[in-house]
């Protein structure tokens, strides 16, 4: 009876330590892979980035831009987002996701503002006007500025975040990012594309 | 007789408890698309959850495009990550930036539809990897 319950207790410890075995867990490393979430904050966060930018490339790939078609990115106005919005960020990003694929070429408009001397950062900073105060976009100041920088489309946009709170509850924020690509040769807006990034903390 | 009794119980659940506390795999489940559109289930938590209801592919100015239908076979809500990886025809993953885990939430039997496009003409494959939502700060000590 000793002998058999000695027995069982000896396999009982001898499972426990297979199983323990199994709980062992690698050492950390202070490196985590780029492409997870990361801290995830009430702001703007490196993943909502890569998410923003994904979706805006996603639909101009879909919409099939004519082969050599050069986008530059143009206004982006964040007033109604209190929290900082890395516009030069999502621009870059946005260049090599577009320049990887090789049919567009992205580049911000102040880049280009110079090959268009005086006259094009004139024009720009009308386009730029009429953004900001919800004007609507002028067909001929596009097609001056086109030509004048040599591009063949603006990117205007607009980030925008709502806060919410209920008693008890966590915070809840939804950024809107609405994007509007404007011909520079017709003056005609020809994609339009919105995207909701909502997180909860 | 009664404290070895109780002893033995605790044992065995303690074996079974702790048989589980291995890390669990990372992806739930991966398809490999055109040509072969096979589907892998690496995970058996996941694969209760949903299922792929249809893969479809196409081109879109000479583009790959990829659109994968999951169906939540629960009567529970369920959040999850996917993100679509590509390859070129020899099996190599093309980097892309816009290969990013994105967070949806199916609701109890709902179908989601998720929709990917690959970043080169060169993208002849992709895999679809999906996964539980997974703790922001889980890589750090």
């Amino acid at each position: 009876m000793h002998a058999t319950l000695r027995a069982v207790r000896w396999t009982m410890a001898l499972g426990l330590a297979v199983g323990l075995a199994g709980c062992t867990t690698p050492p950390h490393s202070e490196y985590v892979p780029a492409e997870e979430a990361g801290v995830v904050t009430i702001g703007l966060d490196d993943h909502d980035y890569d998410l923003a930018c994904e979706g805006i490339a996603r639909e101009m790939l879909t919409r099939g831009l004519p082969k050599g078609f050069v986008v530059v990115l143009g206004p982006v106005d964040t007033r109604e987002c209190p929290y900082d919005v890395r516009v030069r960020q999502m621009q870059k990003s946005l260049q090599v996701i577009l320049n990887k694929e090789g049919t567009l070429k992205f580049m911000a408009a102040i880049d280009v503002m110079a090959a268009g001397g005086d006259a094009g950062a004139e024009i720009y900073r009308l386009i730029e006007y009429n953004w900001l105060n919800q004007n609507p976009i002028d067909a001929e100041d596009l097609q001056k500025f086109g030509k004048l920088g040599k591009v063949s489309g603006i990117l205007f946009g607009r980030v925008s975040a709502l806060e919410r709170r209920k008693p008890g509850s966590p915070r809840e924020i939804t950024y809107r990012f609405v994007w509007e690509l404007a011909n520079t040769e017709t003056g005609l807006v020809e994609l339009s594309h919105e995207q909701k990034i909502r997180k909860n903390l | 007789m009664k404290k070895h009794t109780l002893l033995s119980v605790v044992g065995v659940v303690a074996l079974i408890a702790l048989g589980g506390c291995r890390t669990p795999p990372s992806a739930g489940i991966t398809i490999e698309s055109y040509p072969q559109n096979s589907m892998r289930v690496n995970s058996r938590i996941l694969g209760g959850w949903l299922s792929v209801a249809e893969v479809n592919t196409a081109k879109k100015n000479d583009l790959l495009v990829g659109q994968v239908a999951a169906q939540n076979s629960t009567q529970k809500d369920c959040q999850f990550e996917y993100r679509f990886r590509w390859l070129d025809e020899d099996g190599l993953e093309l980097t892309t930036t816009m290969s990013v885990w994105t967070p949806v939430s199916v609701a109890a039997m709902e179908k989601k539809m998720m929709q990917g496009i690959a970043p080169s003409k060169n993208a002849a494959n992709f895999v679809f990897d999906v996964r539980f939502r997974r703790p922001s700060m889980r890589w750090t000590r």
